[in-house]
C-alpha cells in the first residue's frame, strides 16, 4: 500500500510544474488532475526511454528521471503566475450553501473511499489484465526493460501485443518504485485515475456554474461513473485523460482559445497511448472540430505526435492487430448484409443505468437548441466515437455477438462521463433560471 | 422549464449512483479478495497452484509446453493457454494446440524445454519427469545425447 501511495505522490509531484507550464490559469481540482495524469504519463514514458537506450529499469534511473525533467519544468514554470482570476471565481455565498456544498462533498468522499476499497480489496479478477494489461507489465517488469521478443512472439499473440503500452509501463512504474509485483495494490492506480477525471470535472463544473452546492451536486451525481469497474484494463485511465482532453478542447471551442485546444490535444494523445479508443477518440475530437471551429483541427496535433511512435514501432516489430487481419472488406459486408446478430446482442447486452440514461436524454431535449449550438463539439465527437465502436463491431474478425457482450458496456463507458458532463453543463442554466448562458 | 431540468438532473445522480461502493465498507473484504485471486482461473481446477508450482520449479526464460485435459481450443485449452502467461512470467508459454484450432501440434514440442501437464499423466519421448504436486506433472527436455568423439 505504502509503495501505491507514494507512487501517486510521486507522479502528481513530477507532474506538477508540467501542469503549471501547460495551464498557469487552472484551479487546485484541475491542477491535481492533470498533474497526476502528466505525471504517470512521464514516468512510462521514462521507463519507455530507458528501455530504448538498453537501460535497464531501476527505482534510481526512473526516480532521477522524473526529477530532472520536474526541475527543468519547476524552472520553466517560474514565475508563471495565474493571470486574471476570470475563470474559477465565486461570488460570495451565503454561508449555508458552504456547509451543504461541504457535505455533498463528504458524501463524494465517501463514494471515492468505497471505489479505493472496491479497487484494492485484492488482485483484479479481469481476464483482460491477466491476459492482455497484466501480463505485458510483469513480463517487461522481470525483463527491465520492454520485452520485444515477448511482443514479437507469435504464440504471444492472444495478449494483443499490438496495443498501446502506456498503461503496463505505468504499472511498471509502480512496480520499480516498489521493487517487486504487487497485482493487489495496482488498484490503486485506479482510484487515482478516477479522482483525476472527477476534479478535472469539478473543475470545468465550477466554469458553468457559481452556485457551490449545484456543482457539489452535479460532481456527486458524475462520481459513480468516473470510478471504473474494470480495475486492471485500460478504460480507466482513458476515460480520465480523454475526458479532460476533451474538456479542454470544448472549452478552447467556446472560448475560441487555441491554447485550450493544444492544453486538450496533449491528454488526448494521454488517451490514445492507453488503448485503440484513444486513437479513435482523436479522430472523433478532429470530426467535432471540423463541424465547429474547423480552424482549430490542426491544434490537435499534439495528440497525433504523441501517438505516431507506438504506429512505427508496430509496424517495425510486425504487430498485427486483430482487428484489421485477414479479409477485411468480407467481414465488412458479411456483417452489413446480416445486422441482426450485431443489433440483437447490443439490445441483449445494453446493461446499466436506465435512469441515468433517461436523464441524459431528457436534457438534451430540454436544451435541444444549446446542445446543437453551444454544445456542437463534444455532441459530434462523442457520436463519431460510438460509430467507431460500432464499426468495430463490423470488422471484428471474432464472433459478433461475444464481441458485444465482452465489450459493449465497457467501451460505452469511455464516453459516458463527458456526455454526463454535458447534460449537467445543459441542465446548469435551466435550474439556475438563466437563459442567455445557454444560447453562448 | 426549471423543475424539469431538476428532474433530469435528479434521474443523472440517481441513476448514476453506485451503491456497491457503500456497501462493500459492509462486506467481508478478506474474502472477497481471496476470492478475486482465483476467479480468473477458477473454470480448471488446479490451473493456479500447478502453474505457481511449474514456475517455481523452471528457471527464467524457460520455454514451457502447455499440455491440458482439453482437445479443443475454445473448449478450454484456450483457457489455460491464455492463463499460463500470466502465471509464467519471464517464461515463453508453448501451445501444443494450433490457437483456435482443435489440432494438436506435437511439433511444438520441439520448441519448448519443459513440458506441463494439467490433469492427466503424459509421457513424451525426450522429456523427462522432474516434478509433480496432485494437479500435474512437469517434465524436463532431456539434454540431447552427444555421440562420443571418435578418433580419426
Amino acid at each position: 500500500m505504502v509503495a501505491a501511495l507514494l507512487t501517486i505522490a510521486i507522479c502528481v509531484a513530477a507532474g506538477w510544474p508540467l501542469s503549471k507550464l501547460l495551464d498557469r490559469n487552472a484551479r487546485l481540482p484541475l491542477r491535481i488532475s492533470t498533474a497526476f495524469l502528466i505525471g504517470g504519463a512521464l514516468g512510462g514514458v521514462l521507463l519507455f526511454v530507458l528501455s530504448s537506450v538498453q537501460l535497464r529499469w531501476s527505482r534510481m534511473t526512473l526516480l532521477g528521471g522524473m526529477l530532472l525533467i520536474a526541475v527543468i519544468a519547476l524552472a520553466l514554470a517560474r514565475g508563471r503566475e495565474p493571470i486574471g482570476s476570470a475563470r474559477n471565481t465565486h461570488p460570495l455565498a451565503p454561508r449555508w450553501k458552504g456547509f451543504l456544498a461541504a457535505g455533498i462533498d463528504l458524501m463524494t468522499a465517501v463514494l471515492a473511499a468505497g471505489y479505493g476499497l472496491f479497487a484494492t480489496v485484492g488482485t483484479t479478477p479481469e481476464y483482460d489484465f491477466v491476459s492482455i494489461w497484466g501480463v505485458k507489465a510483469r513480463e517487461f517488469w522481470i525483463a527491465g526493460g520492454i520485452d520485444w521478443r515477448f511482443l514479437e512472439n507469435p504464440f504471444n499473440e492472444f495478449a494483443h501485443v499490438d496495443y498501446p503500452i502506456l498503461l503496463p509501463l505505468i504499472f511498471d512504474v509502480q512496480t520499480v518504485i516498489r521493487g517487486s509485483w504487487d497485482a493487489r495494490w495496482l488498484g490503486a492506480l485506479y482510484v487515482a485515475f478516477g479522482l483525476a477525471a472527477l476534479l478535472a470535472v469539478r473543475a470545468f463544473l465550477e466554469e458553468e456554474t457559481d452556485d457551490s452546492v449545484l456543482a457539489a451536486a452535479a460532481t456527486l451525481a458524475l462520481a459513480g461513473i468516473s470510478f471504473s469497474p474494470w480495475v486492471g484494463l485500460a478504460d480507466g485511465p482513458l476515460v480520465a485523460s480523454g475526458t479532460v482532453g476533451l474538456l479542454y478542447v470544448r472549452r478552447g471551442v467556446l472560448a475560441s482559445s487555441s491554447a485550450d485546444i493544444l492544453r486538450g490535444a496533449l491528454f488526448l494523445g494521454i488517451a490514445g497511448s492507453f488503448k485503440n479508443e484513444g486513437v479513435a477518440l482523436i479522430a472523433a475530437a478532429a470530426a467535432g472540430l471540423l463541424l465547429t471551429a474547423p480552424r482549430f483541427v490542426a491544434r490537435l496535433w499534439p495528440a497525433i505526435a504523441i501517438v505516431t511512435p507506438w504506429f512505427v514501432l508496430k509496424r517495425l516489430h510486425h504487430l498485427q492487430t486483430d482487428l484489421t487481419t485477414g479479409p477485411i472488406l468480407d467481414r465488412i459486408t458479411g456483417h452489413l448484409a446480416n445486422l441482426q446478430p450485431m443489433l440483437s446482442a447490443l439490445a441483449t447486452y445494453t446493461r446499466g443505468k436506465p435512469l441515468f440514461w433517461i436523464g441524459i436524454g431528457l436534457a438534451l431535449l430540454l436544451a435541444l437548441r444549446a446542445a446543437v449550438t453551444r454544445e456542437r463539439f463534444l455532441l459530434v465527437a462523442l457520436l463519431v466515437q460510438t460509430g467507431f465502436f460500432l464499426a468495430a463491431y463490423l470488422v471484428t474478425p471474432h464472433d459478433v455477438t461475444w464481441h458485444v457482450r465482452w465489450s459493449w458496456e465497457r467501451i460505452v463507458s469511455q464516453i459516458t462521463l463527458p456526455l454526463g458532463f454535458v447534460a449537467i453543463a445543459l441542465l446548469v442554466p435551466l435550474i439556475e433560471g438563466r437563459r442567455g448562458r445557454l444560447e453562448g | 422549464m426549471r423543475f424539469a431540468a431538476a428532474v433530469a438532473f435528479a434521474l443523472i445522480l440517481i441513476g448514476g449512483f453506485e451503491p456497491f461502493y457503500l456497501r462493500i465498507f459492509a462486506i467481508d473484504r478478506a474474502r472477497e479478495g481471496a476470492a478475486f485471486a482465483e476467479l480468473p482461473f477458477q473454470k480448471i481446477r488446479g490451473l493456479k497452484s500447478f502453474l505457481e508450482g511449474v514456475d517455481a520449479h523452471t528457471p527464467p526464460r524457460a520455454r514451457i509446453a502447455i499440455w491440458v485435459p482439453f482437445r479443443q481450443w475454445e473448449g478450454g485449452y484456450g483457457y489455460a493457454y491464455y492463463r499460463a502467461s500470466y502465471l509464467l512470467p519471464g517464461k515463453q508459454v508453448v501451445p501444443l494446440l494450433a490457437p483456435h484450432e482443435d489440432r494438436v501440434v506435437f511439433s511444438n514440442l520441439a520448441k519448448a524445454d519443459y513440458l506441463a501437464s494439467l490433469g492427466e499423466p503424459i509421457v513424451a519421448p525426450g522429456f523427462e519427469s522432474c516434478w509433480q504436486d496432485e494437479h500435474g506433472m512437469l517434465l524436463k527436455a532431456s539434454p540431447p545425447v552427444v555421440p562420443p568423439a571418435t578418433p580419426r
